[in-house]
C-alpha cells in the first residue's frame, strides 16, 4: 500500500462523517444554559447586592425588634430598594425591624441626629424589596 | 463574539454553535468511535465557553484551535483509564506477496477505520487532524501543543503503523 492509497482511504473514511453533526437535543440544550447565563448574573447581583446592604445595616444595628412591625402611622412610605426593578413580585415575606446608623440612612434621604428605626421587607425568596424609616 | 455569548447572547450562541459545532464534533466523533461520545464532547466544550471556564484569550490563537484543544482534552478524560476504543478486526495472516485479491474499497476502509482506532491516541489524533479534518502541520502543531516537527513524526509513525497493522491484514498497494 502505498502514501498516497492510504490518504486516499483516509479521505474515503472521512467523507463518511464529512456532514456528521450533534443531534438537535444538544443545542437546545446548549441554548438554555445560554439562557441561564443570560439570566442568572441579574439575579445573583441582587442577591449579593441585597446580602451586603442587609449586613452593613446590620453592622450598625443594636437591636433586631420582635415583630410584627408597626402600626403604618408610626412611619414613612416604603421606599423600594435598589434592586428590586424587574424582581418578580413576592407574594409573601417578612418585616425585620432594624436601626439603621445615621450615616447609612442618610443614603436614603433620612436625616438623623442618631439611630433610626427602620422596617426592611424581605420576599420568602430572601430578596429585599423595600425599605421604611420609622418616624 | 465570545463575549457576547458569554453575556448569554442566543445570537452569539448561534452564530458560533453554527460554525464550530460541525468540526469539533467530527473530530470527537473520528477520534472515538462513537457519536455519543462526539455529543458530549460538543457539550463539554461549549459549556465551557459558554462559562468561559478555561478563559478562551482571543490574542493566544484562533477560537478554532482552541475549541479543537478542548475537545482534545475532554476526549483524554473520557480515555483515562479505559482500552482503545475499538477493537483491531481480527487479523487476517499476511498472505505471501498475492494481494488481496478483490478486495472492495469500503472493505478496505472498513480494515482501516479498525488499524485507526487501534492507534495510541497521540498518533491517531494527529492523523484525524492532519489527514481527515486537513488542518495544517501549524495549526495541529498549534492545538496539540507540540511543536511542527513532533506533528510530522507522529504522522509518519502513524502511518508507518498503519501499513503495517493493514500489510498484516492483506491489504496491498
Amino acid at each position: 500500500m502505498t502514501d498516497e492509497k492510504l490518504r486516499q482511504a483516509l479521505r474515503d473514511l472521512a467523507s463518511e462523517s464529512a456532514n456528521a453533526e450533534a443531534r438537535p437535543q444538544v443545542r437546545t440544550a446548549l441554548r438554555k444554559a445560554v439562557r441561564a447565563r443570560h439570566t442568572s448574573p441579574m439575579v445573583w447581583w441582587r442577591a449579593a447586592a441585597a446580602a451586603v446592604t442587609v449586613g452593613v445595616l446590620a453592622a450598625g444595628v443594636a437591636r433586631i425588634s420582635e415583630w410584627p412591625a408597626p402600626a403604618p402611622s408610626q412611619v414613612e412610605a416604603l421606599t423600594p430598594w435598589y434592586f428590586s426593578a424587574g424582581m418578580p413580585p413576592a407574594e409573601s415575606g417578612q418585616w425585620i425591624r432594624l436601626e439603621v446608623p445615621a450615616d447609612t440612612a442618610a443614603r436614603f434621604g433620612v436625616v438623623a441626629n442618631g439611630p433610626v428605626q427602620a422596617d426592611l421587607i424581605i420576599g420568602d425568596d430572601g430578596l429585599t424589596r423595600a425599605i421604611r424609616f420609622v418616624q | 463574539m465570545v463575549e457576547r455569548l458569554q453575556a448569554g447572547d442566543e445570537r452569539a450562541f448561534d452564530a458560533l454553535y453554527g460554525r464550530h459545532q460541525p468540526p469539533v464534533f467530527r473530530y470527537a466523533l473520528r477520534m472515538s468511535g462513537s457519536a455519543a461520545t462526539a455529543e458530549e464532547v460538543v457539550q463539554d466544550v461549549f459549556l465551557d465557553l459558554i462559562h468561559n471556564a478555561r478563559g478562551y484569550d482571543p490574542l493566544a490563537g484562533p477560537l478554532r484551535s482552541y475549541l479543537y484543544g478542548m475537545a482534545r482534552h475532554a476526549l483524554a478524560r473520557r480515555r483515562r483509564g479505559e482500552r482503545p476504543f475499538e477493537r483491531l478486526v481480527d487479523e487476517i495472516p499476511a498472505n505471501g506477496d498475492e494481494p488481496l485479491a478483490g478486495m472492495e474499497r469500503g472493505e478496505c476502509v472498513e480494515l482501516l477505520r479498525s488499524a485507526l482506532g487501534a492507534l495510541p491516541a497521540h498518533y491517531r489524533e494527529a492523523v484525524v487532524l492532519c489527514e481527515m479534518e486537513e488542518l495544517s502541520y501549524a495549526e495541529t502543531a498549534e492545538i496539540l501543543g507540540v511543536p511542527i516537527g513532533t506533528v510530522r513524526s507522529r504522522l509518519s509513525r502513524a502511518k508507518g503503523l498503519l501499513f503495517e497493522r493493514l500489510s498484516r491484514q492483506g491489504v496491498k498497494a
